[in-house]
């Protein structure tokens, strides 16, 4: 069975690509085996999943505004380019 | 403006509609003020230079959006402080820090114990991930936000990082365990007090 530092890496790297059968196969092992690497993929689920909710409230309405001076300075760059 | 609702491009309202959305996601990326606001402005120039292009088929927020993230990665790109580490060892050493000599995690602590259902939990988490985020090294943390954040593809991170994909994996991998530790310290003792810092990585119950 691989160890949790090699199972660490493939559950880092299954959140980037599809891990192929074989990698799919020794990470479902070791984590049948290990609550502790079982934790860490779940938590890397969590860190994701609040990423998300991070840029969906950046995006979303309602949160800060832009400051009163960037607003100015914005609109009227875009004026000058408008009529440019 | 509702934010799903197509419209056509009407740059005119551009700063009144999106200026706020494109800011604060701006801010989140850059982490300062002016170079967010620079990133917005370029924004707002380059969707008015390719406004034709805009198809309507998107909402105008979208497509923005789309034009704000690559104008991100090319003022960090520009701003790149640290060469791209192409070592061999920094798994090796990636070990030395959170595992022991048997490939086994090392300083166990508590869980997390985040309850996805609760707002006020998931708000605070939120606090202490931001803060975590930042103590991340510059490139281990521009990598992580545009997976993350930008949700790029490794091929689009490694062009605008001029890095391989195995640098980009070994990347990613040290800042997610480094941001794990950082969260462990900061949240696992009662929530999301004090700053962070460095803490401890690596799960209890080590198998």
């Amino acid at each position: 069975m691989i160890t949790c530092l090699q199972a660490s890496a493939l559950i880092s790297r299954s959140f980037d690509v599809q891990l192929g059968g074989e990698e799919s196969r020794l990470v479902e092992q070791h984590t049948r085996a290990c609550p502790a690497c079982l934790r860490y993929a779940r938590e890397l689920e969590l860190i994701r999943r609040c990423c998300r909710e991070l840029v969906e409230e950046a995006l979303g309405e309602g949160g800060a505004p832009l400051p009163e001076g960037s607003r100015r300075r914005l609109q009227a760059r875009l004026e000058l380019a408008l009529q440019g | 403006m509702p934010e799903d609702k197509p419209v056509e491009s009407n740059p005119a309202t551009w700063v009144a509609d999106h200026g706020d959305a494109l800011f604060r996601f701006a801010l989140l990326r850059l982490r300062d003020a002016a170079l967010a606001e620079e990133a917005v402005q370029d924004t707002f120039l380059a969707a008015l230079r390719a406004r034709e292009r805009f198809s309507g088929l998107s909402t105008e927020r979208t497509w923005l959006v789309g034009i704000l993230k690559h104008k991100i990665v090319d003022l960090i790109r520009k701003q790149s402080r640290e060469k791209p580490p192409a070592d061999p060892e920094a798994l090796e050493r990636i070990g030395e820090q959170s595992f022991d000599g048997e490939g086994r995690w090392k300083n166990g602590q508590p869980d997390w114990q985040v309850d996805p259902s609760m707002a006020q939990e998931r708000s605070e988490f939120r606090e202490v991930l931001t803060e975590c985020l930042e103590e991340l090294p510059p490139r281990q943390g521009e990598a992580f936000a545009m997976r993350e954040l930008d949700d790029l593809t490794s091929e689009e991170i490694c062009k605008a990082m001029g890095i391989t994909e195995t640098n980009l994996w070994v990347m990613l991998h040290r800042a997610r365990l480094r941001l794990r530790g950082c969260i462990q310290a900061n949240w696992s003792e009662g929530g999301a007090e004090g700053g962070a810092g460095s803490g401890g990585e690596g799960p209890e119950d080590a198998g």
